[in-house]
């Protein structure tokens, strides 16, 4: 029987500088397991969760290891931190798992996923909204220092449809 | 309740006194390479035939606070 939502992960601890007048408090960052799956297989790596980002962003040297070949699709250009940088899209298939890590229980979707030209970020990947977000139910609590992920329709039973900004509602993700 | 939270919280801090500034790859809860180039662990990894990894990279001692992906 697959392992049901919600699934709970961690918030994982991160160091701060020695000098930071922050290190009265732990640095911790909503972040999850995740397999980027190319030509060449999934590739492993912690991604920070982030519903500020619009997309789902992983660094050049993922790209590589899972065999995506970039070099004929279009630069785009994304300002992130005040810079500008280059970041090419494709289309891959993103992997997640329960936190207890049952390995018949991953779930597979496909994402466009922008990677990086020539900046690693410090995080190897990050989930935003279109991705991550339009899959799945993510709550985040500060307080618990968890992260919790449902199935996307969860908002919606548990708050009710949202009215739409527009004519149409906005697209939801359908498998 | 099931699938909720019973691994430990993994800390990338707990890891810096060992690998500042590398990229590591780690398989339930340790560390089993590590390499301050991501493209060489993971040819590393592949080369040792080790699967079922993730990799993040522990920041360098005196790095500063990144937000998001900054």
């Amino acid at each position: 029987m697959p392992t049901p939502f919600p699934w709970v992960f961690p918030y994982v601890q991160e160091p701060r500088p020695k000098d930071s007048p922050f290190r009265d408090r732990p640095l911790m960052r909503p972040a999850v397991p995740i397999g980027i799956v190319g030509p060449s297989g999934p590739v492993g790596v912690a991604a920070l969760v982030d519903s500020g980002a619009d997309h789902v962003l992983a660094a050049p040297w993922v790209a590589q290891a899972a065999g995506c070949d970039l070099s004929a699709l279009a630069d785009i250009e994304i300002r992130i931190g005040g810079g500008v940088r280059a970041v090419r899209f494709t289309t891959v298939e993103l992997v997640l798992g329960p936190p207890d890590g049952a390995d018949d229980d991953l779930i597979v979707w496909e994402a466009d996923v922008g990677f990086f030209d020539a900046w690693e970020p410090a995080w190897p990947a990050v989930l935003g909204q279109t991705g991550f977000f339009d899959r799945f139910t993510v709550t985040m609590s500060r307080q618990a220092m968890l992260l919790s992920v449902e199935d996307w329709d969860a908002f919606d039973e548990r708050f009710g449809v949202p009215a739409a900004p527009g004519a149409e509602p906005p697209p939801r993700f359908t498998l | 309740m099931t699938g909720t939270g019973r691994r430990p919280p993994f800390s990338i801090a707990a890891l810096q006194a060992e690998y500042a500034g590398c990229w590591v790859a780690i398989a339930d809860g340790d560390v089993v390479d590590a390499n301050q180039s991501p493209y060489d662990l993971v040819a590393s990894i592949q080369q040792r035939g080790i699967t079922g990894t993730t990799i993040v990279r522990v920041p360098a001692e005196n790095e500063p606070e990144t937000v998001g992906i900054g």
